[in-house]
Parts: C-alpha cells; structure tokens; sequence
C-alpha cells in the first residue's frame, strides 16, 4: 500500500547518506519507584533475593481476576500544597520518584548552575493521568464534571511532564513523548539529540505510568491479562501483569557531567505491521537492537546483558527471541524483569534503563522471575538467574502498540568505544 | 536549526488543501470560521480499513498524504513527528463512560486505538513506513514542542522530517474543562538545508514549497508560574489553531517571526524567510554552546 512516488530518497538510509553518529550523553542522576519499592536500594535488594512486587489485583473498582504491581506508596503521598490544583495519581507517583535517591535536590543543584531555562524535561508516558478522568467520569453531578475535577492541565497526554517541571521549577522546554510501551525508552535518545543540538544544557527525562481501569480493562479486553503473576519467556505464559512505575536520569553532554554511566547508542523503528501485534519475525525490533549497538560502536558480543522487553504475552516473546537470534550469532545474558514489576507501559522504558544502568554499575544483572520451564523451541535461550556482569556495554528493550520500538546501549564511562 | 519547508498539508476550518490556504491568503478576507467538517477520506486508505480508521488518523493521514505529494516524496520515506493536544477524545469519552459502569467491557478495537500514538502508527502501517516515528504531547504548546522536534530530526539523521498535526472536536463532558475543539490538522515536511528534493521548485524559486527556510532557536523567556493552577482562564487550543499563523504566512509566501512558548521560562524562535537566503537569527548563537 505505499504510494513512494520518488525513487531517489529511499525509504531506508543509503550508504552515502550523511553520517550521524549518535550523540554520548552522560547519566548523571537516577531514581526508581515501581512494585519492588521506592528508590534504588529497594531494587537492588529485591533483586538480590529474587523478591517479587505483585500482587492479587485490589486497586479500587476493579475486580479483574489478576495480579498487578501497585505502588503503595504513591496511595498516600499528596503533592506540595502550591501543586495541589494538579492532584492525580500519576502526578502523586511522580511527585513520589522525585523525592527519592536525592534526585530532585540533584536537579535543583545542576539547574541553579546552568539556569533554569537551560534544563528541559521530557517525559514518556502512555496513560498519564487518566485515571483521574475516569474518576471525574464516575463522579459527574448533573452529566458534568465538577470540582475538584475540573483540571484541564492534568485531564491531558502532558499532565506529568507539566507536573514535573513545575514541580522542579524548570523553565527549559517541557516535552511529553507518547509511543506507547516504548514511550520513555525514547524520550533518553530524544534528550541526546536536544543535547547535541545545543537546545538544552541539561536534560530531566523520565517515564510515569500509573495503574488504571483503562489499561486493566483494556487488555483485558484484548485478552491479553494474565490470572496469575506474569511468567516472561515460560511455556506456561499467558499474558501480562500491569505494574505501575516512575523513574527519572538527569542527562547531560558527557564534556561537562560527572557521571560513570553513558547513553552510548539508541535504535529506534517502526514495524510498519499491526496496531497491536508485533510483527511475526521481530523485523522491527531485530532493526532496533542493530541499530543501537551501530550507534553505540560495539559488535553484539561486546554486550554483556539484554533487559528485555518480554511481557509474558505468548506472541511478545517467542518473537523478541527470534529478533535476538538475528542480531547475536552467539547467546548474551538476557532476561526480563516484567516478573518482578509488571509491565509498566509507559514507564517500562526507564524502568528497563536503571536496571541496567544499575547492574553496569554493580556488576550484576537480574534474571527471569517466574521463569520456570522456559517455552520449547525458544529461539534465544533466556536468563533464569541473576548472573555476572562482566562487560561494559548493556541494551534495554521497549516496544510499544503502533509497532513502535526503542533499544538502548548503556556504556560504563571509559571504556574502549564508549569515551566521551 | 534550520530546514527547508517542502510540503504543506492542511485540513482544517473548512479548507481542504494547501491551494486552498491560498487563495483564501489572497482574497484577503476575514479567517474562515470553524468549520464542522466531516473527516476526510485520505485516498491512501483502503475502503475497507476507513471505516475501522479513527478521525484523528483519518485527519493525520489525510494532510500527512499532502504535503508528501507535493514534494513528490512518498509517505514511506519520511521520519514521523505527530502531535495532537488531547489525542482521541471521542474514544477517551467512551473508555470512561463504559469503565463508570458495572461492566468495564471495552471494545478491543477502540482500546488498541486509545493510545496516543494511533495516528502515527496507522500511518506506518499503511503506508508501509518502517522509519521511527514520535508522538508528541505538550498540551497548548503542542505545535510548538513538535515543531521543535522535528527540527532536530532533520539535524540528526537524513530523511525528511513530516511533522504533523492532528485534534477532533471534544464531546461533552470532557468540553466542560476542555472547551470544545475542533477537527483538524495540518502538515509541514522539512528536509535540511542542501536535500534536494525532486518535486519541488527549484531550490531557486521565489516562491512556494521548497523556497521557504525556517529557522528556529530556543532562547529564555519570562517566567511563566501562571500554569501552575488547576484551571487556565482560556480553553485549549488544538495544535493545528497554534499553527495557524505559520501556514498562514507560508500560505502567503510572507515572511514572518514568531515566538511560541516551549516551556514555563522558554520560547522557539520561528523564522520565515522566502527564498535562499539565509541570514543570521539568534539560532547559530545558542547552538554555538552545544556544538
């Protein structure tokens, strides 16, 4: 169904097209809340002891028979008072990530340095708040939304981003990217190219996604749920286990940041395939993983470790593993950690990111929960149990509804391939 | 930052066309009104899949359609920016009435359809596009923070970059908090400076797609803690409406500056210039600190 009328601009790179190297951009900060707990510690404990964060479904007005991964904490936080106008509970969870790991008082340091308008903020999210517009929905007096619902900055795809920069006091551009499940995979090779680009000095990206009907109805409806906690990559699986998240880096170009950690490669395609299913031989995501480490400058034996998108979905992950035979000739450590979070949709991308910026760090990278008979005829073998990290390169995976995909390759800072 | 605009589309407030913008340019009359206008049929989309197609692909689609026609640069060549303010309202109307009832049953079609990025993945899959695509969102600074985008895409790799934009009207109740919108969409393909590109003019012309610049740089802006609130004194405006001013002077073969805000202490910088030249803007300052 293509209508190219042009043969001389091909609809794939050609070999004498300009070379764009991927920018290097420097983590210089992070910070995670999802199921497994609030901030970094709480994760790398969890993983340790191989703990999982789900649980039978009990989010209020929903009796879906299955288990989710709820973050307690975001139930009780409330947002600063001079916010308050902006409650939801994606903004709750937000607000929550913020104040963890120190990561908001990094912010604050590096945008007092730099000026506030020279820090941006771009955020990935698939749902936002709607779960707030469900409740203006439910609540309605007379057919109408009333108070406290009448919020047209959190009844909105940006709610969060907004939220974060106000909440933050960034005055830089302020930017919501919505493909999705790859959603906040994108927004760190986005941020590289506005740092290269000289748009921004500094960048707060993040991915926030928080449990709501929408989404556990929705798969439901699609089939898609499983009853009991997801079983990634198990011949066993049946479907996800929806999680809610947030995360956050603070990125800066590498000349000027103090980090351990890089950016070093991002791939990004489209399937060009179904609204809803990934394309049978994983040609999209097998590009985006080729593409990230063309980026990155390394060969696929040079990656020690794979966080993988593996929902537990029965077509999701027998063709991620066909998309990694096609790109490592020889078996690299991959796992999904969707067992252990849920599949945080929106938030999924920076999940999977601090995970393996984590385990670079710490030389140790979680396995598969829930992982017990891996499916027959699996094309790529998949990590049960956390292992050793030895290399220095590590990728993560997210792909999202509209057959949109996102790899990214974290480098420990200094070594071969990965310098500033 | 800077490219060259190289296709137009537009569909929006009762004009269908980018020679429809105009010659209502040139008759010098007040701005159409809104318009009710049905979705249109982009001829790209089979009979079949048009009645399954939401109106924010079919108004995505339909001016993503035109302005690759008038490069003469198909629609799977092309690098994806979409934005749209509020996304699908109708079926955001419909998730939260049907999950405000007992049952919860969604319709599986209309959830794949939910998410944002829809318009830009049903464009992939028809036009067989294999290129990344983004969907942006920034509420009323939507067009802007696109426009952005799409213009460090064109510094950052080498296909055309199609930005496009894409609203529908707002049911009640969600038009209580949001006013009630409208249908429409617009699209603008941009390509670096020296990309030559067949269907247009000669790089040389005078007017017209292919001999218009844009040039745009981020630079500081009075802060802005007034959106902090709950509640804005005005409703949204669709990104289309935000970028009405732009196509008008495109339209117009003008040139034109516009400041549009990206952030609460931020505006892009947006030059129009017609033709070759390409003096100077405050853009090769601040990229300078960056390079």
């Amino acid at each position: 169904m293509s209508d190219r009328t042009n043969p001389s601009i091909p609809s794939e790179p050609s070999p004498n097209a300009p070379v764009h190297e991927f920018p290097r951009t420097a983590v210089v900060a992070w910070t995670l809340a999802s199921a497994l707990g609030s901030g970094l510690a709480a994760h790398r404990e969890a993983f340790a002891e191989q703990r999982g964060g789900l649980r039978p479904n009990d989010y209020p007005g929903s009796t879906l028979p299955t288990w989710i991964g709820r973050v307690s904490a975001a139930d009780e936080h409330r947002l600063p008072p001079e916010l308050a106008a902006l409650d939801s509970r994606n903004n709750r969870l937000a607000d929550h990530a913020l104040g963890l790991d120190g990561f908001g008082e990094r912010v604050e340091r590096v945008a007092a340095t730099l000026g506030m308008h020279r820090v941006g903020v771009l955020i990935g999210t698939s749902t936002a708040s709607i779960g707030r517009t469900e409740s203006a929905y439910a609540q309605l007096a007379d057919g109408r939304i009333v108070a406290p619902f009448d919020q047209p900055r959190v009844h909105n795809p940006h709610s969060v981003a907004h939220y974060t920069a106000a909440r933050l006091g960034l005055g830089g551009p302020c930017m919501s990217l919505s493909t999705a499940c790859s959603s906040s995979g994108k927004v760190f090779a986005a941020a590289a190219r506005w740092l290269a680009a000289g748009v921004v000095d500094a960048v707060v990206v993040g991915g926030v996604d928080s449990l709501c009907l929408s989404i556990l109805h929705g798969f439901a409806s699609l089939e898609l749920v499983s009853r009991r906690p997801c079983r990634p990559f198990d011949a066993s699986r049946d479907g996800i286990s929806i999680g809610e998240a947030a995360g956050f880096a603070l990125l800066q170009r590498p000349a000027r940041a103090d980090s351990e950690v890089l950016l070093s490669g991002a791939g990004e395609t489209s399937d060009a395939w179904h609204m809803a299913q990934p394309h049978p031989e994983g040609r999209g995501a097998a590009d985006a993983m080729r593409r990230a480490l063309q980026a990155a400058g390394i060969a696929p034996a040079e990656l020690g470790y794979v966080n993988l998108h593996g929902t537990a979905t029965p077509a999701n992950d027998s063709i991620e593993a066909k998309a990694l035979a096609q790109v490592f000739d020889a078996p690299v450590p991959a796992a999904s950690t969707k067992g252990y979070t849920g599949h945080t949709l929106g938030a999924a991308g920076v999940v999977g990111a601090v995970t393996v910026i984590e385990a670079l760090l710490a030389r140790r990278a979680p396995g598969t929960l829930n992982l017990e008979r891996p499916e027959p005829g699996l094309a790529f073998p998949i990590l049960t149990q956390a292992t050793t990290l030895d290399a220095d390169h590590a990728m993560s995976n997210s792909f999202g509804f509209g057959g949109n995909n996102c790899s990214l390759v974290f480098s420990r800072r200094g070594v071969s391939g990965a310098s500033a | 930052m800077k490219a060259r605009v190289r296709g137009v589309g537009v569909f929006a407030r009762g004009i269908d066309s980018f020679d429809a913008l105009r010659a209502h340019a040139g008759d010098a009359s007040d701005a159409p009104a809104a318009s009710t206008a049905k979705a249109p049929r982009p001829a790209m989309v089979p009979v079949r899949e048009l009645r399954r197609l939401p109106d924010p692909a079919r108004v995505g689609i339909e001016v993503a359609s035109q302005a690759c026609a008038m490069a003469g640069i198909g629609t799977d060549a092309v690098v994806p920016v979409f934005t749209s303010t509020l996304g699908d309202s109708a079926i955001t109307d419909y998730m939260c009435r049907t999950l405000a009832g007992e049952e919860k049953l969604l319709s599986p079609l209309r959830f794949q359809n939910s998410v944002h990025n829809a318009p830009a993945g049903s464009l992939s899959i028809l036009a067989g596009n294999r290129h990344p695509n983004s969907f942006v969102a920034a509420f009323d600074h939507g067009f802007a923070l696109a426009l952005l985008e799409a213009l460090v895409l064109v510094g950052a790799q080498s296909a055309p970059v199609l930005l496009v934009c894409t609203d529908v009207p707002v049911p009640a109740p969600l038009s209580d908090v949001h006013g009630q919108g409208e249908l429409g969409g617009c699209a603008m393909l941009l390509t670096a400076l020296e990309t030559r590109v067949p269907g247009n003019a000669s790089p040389n012309a005078r007017s017209g797609p292919g001999a218009v610049t844009l040039s745009a740089s981020v630079r500081q802006s009075p802060a802005d803690r007034s959106a902090n609130a709950g509640s804005v004194s005005s409703t949204h405006r669709t990104a289309t409406a935000q970028a009405w001013p732009l196509l008008e002077a495109l339209a117009g073969d003008s040139t034109s500056e516009a400041r549009l805000p990206v952030g609460s202490g931020s505006e892009l910088l947006v030059g129009l210039r017609i033709g070759r030249a390409d003096p100077p803007t405050h853009a090769s300052r601040v990229n300078r600190q960056g390079a």
